[in-house]
């Protein structure tokens, strides 16, 4: 019996980047499912994450629910991508740990408004160090996603961080 | 690319009228746990609804449950026991898609049976007064019977309604 879930694509970092996108991304398939493995060179403990899809600025809606070690919050907002609280550790964060998660994205090739659900993690052995969250965003636009990027809200993704776009079927 | 995915389409659908509830039924018993993918909206206006699950149409109060939820303004978790349903989504309305992913365990034993969600509603424009919330619920369905439907509805008892176009998929995990 066939398995639905497929490697569409994925990257690797061997040197820094600003940001990693994956383009061309073909319809046939009923979800998406991106996962990461990353981690920034901006001097701090950790920053949010931003998706961004078809590199629209606009039309996301987000609310998150977090916890970085204390009582857990709430917040919604709507800014110009897909808002990841606590996703990427920074260069303060201890050594050699990177932040992980997964963002789905149903009927990402429908004529509909999108829904992307997020789960990002990252922990370092600190007393005040990155955090979890879960975060559904609304992206208010038909269009069939064909591009998918991730950008840290400072500094540069560092090397080993890595992507993977998976597709699953039935499209 | 060679196919060593574990996860194994069961069944989807999409609804090409108004529904109120998806069912799927005669589930094999050849996996080890079952996922179901929900994304979807209601026809009625209003603040929504929570989304409901049952299996093998058990409607007698053996489903208990314990969830967190951010609603924008506040993270809140609380638990309900002898329910008449379990509660995979936080609230589904009828401006935006609601998600839905729900890990059953060990669907086909002979013990009780966990499934676990994770949702997302999303309200309009957002701000404050915004309908929406991402939750995730734990629940326990108390029954030793393997499941071999399950079905998918609005808050039972409530007048909501699937939207065309409302799709969920049935996935076995091996």
């Amino acid at each position: 019996m066939p398995s639905s879930r497929r490697l569409i694509s994925s990257q690797t970092l061997t040197t820094t980047a600003a940001s990693v996108t994956f383009s061309s991304i073909p319809a046939g398939y009923k979800d998406l499912i991106l996962r990461w493995s990353l981690r920034s060179n901006t001097s701090s403990v950790e920053v949010s994450g931003q998706i961004k899809v078809n590199g629209s600025s606009s039309n996301y809606t987000d609310i998150y629910l977090r916890a970085q070690g204390t009582s857990p919050g709430s917040g919604q907002l709507a800014v110009g991508y897909h808002f990841l609280s606590y996703a990427v550790p920074g260069a303060t964060a201890t050594s050699n740990t990177f932040g992980s998660g997964e963002t789905y994205i149903p009927s990402y090739s429908g004529n509909a408004k999108k829904v992307l659900s997020t789960f990002a993690v990252s922990e370092d052995n600190s007393a005040s160090g990155p955090g979890l969250a879960l975060t559904g965003d609304s992206w208010g636009d038909n269009s069939a996603i064909t591009s998918i990027s991730f950008t840290p809200a400072a500094g540069d993704l560092v090397s080993g961080t890595s992507f993977y776009l998976y597709g699953l079927l039935p499209s | 690319m060679p196919d060593t995915s574990t996860e194994v389409v069961i069944a989807s659908q999409t609804l090409s009228s108004t529904a109120s509830s998806i069912t799927f039924s005669s589930i094999p018993a050849t996996y080890t746990d079952l996922r179901i993918v929900f994304t979807g909206l209601l026809t009625t206006a209003g603040t929504g609804d929570t989304l409901a699950m049952r299996f093998n149409s058990d409607a007698g109060a053996n489903y208990s449950r314990t969830f967190i939820q951010g609603d924008g303004s506040a993270a809140i978790s609380s638990r309900a026991t002898a329910q008449e349903y379990g509660l995979i989504a936080g609230q589904i309305a009828n401006f935006n898609p609601s998600f839905a992913g729900v890990d059953i365990f060990s669907y086909a034993g002979t013990t009780f049976k966990t499934f676990l969600s994770q949702s997302a509603d999303v309200g309009t424009s957002g701000g404050s007064g915004q309908y929406g919330d991402v939750t995730s619920f734990v629940n326990l369905w108390r029954s030793t019977a393997a499941i071999t439907s399950v079905q998918i509805a609005p808050r039972y008892g409530s007048s909501g309604t699937f939207a065309i176009g409302t799709t969920a998929t049935l996935y076995g995990i091996l």
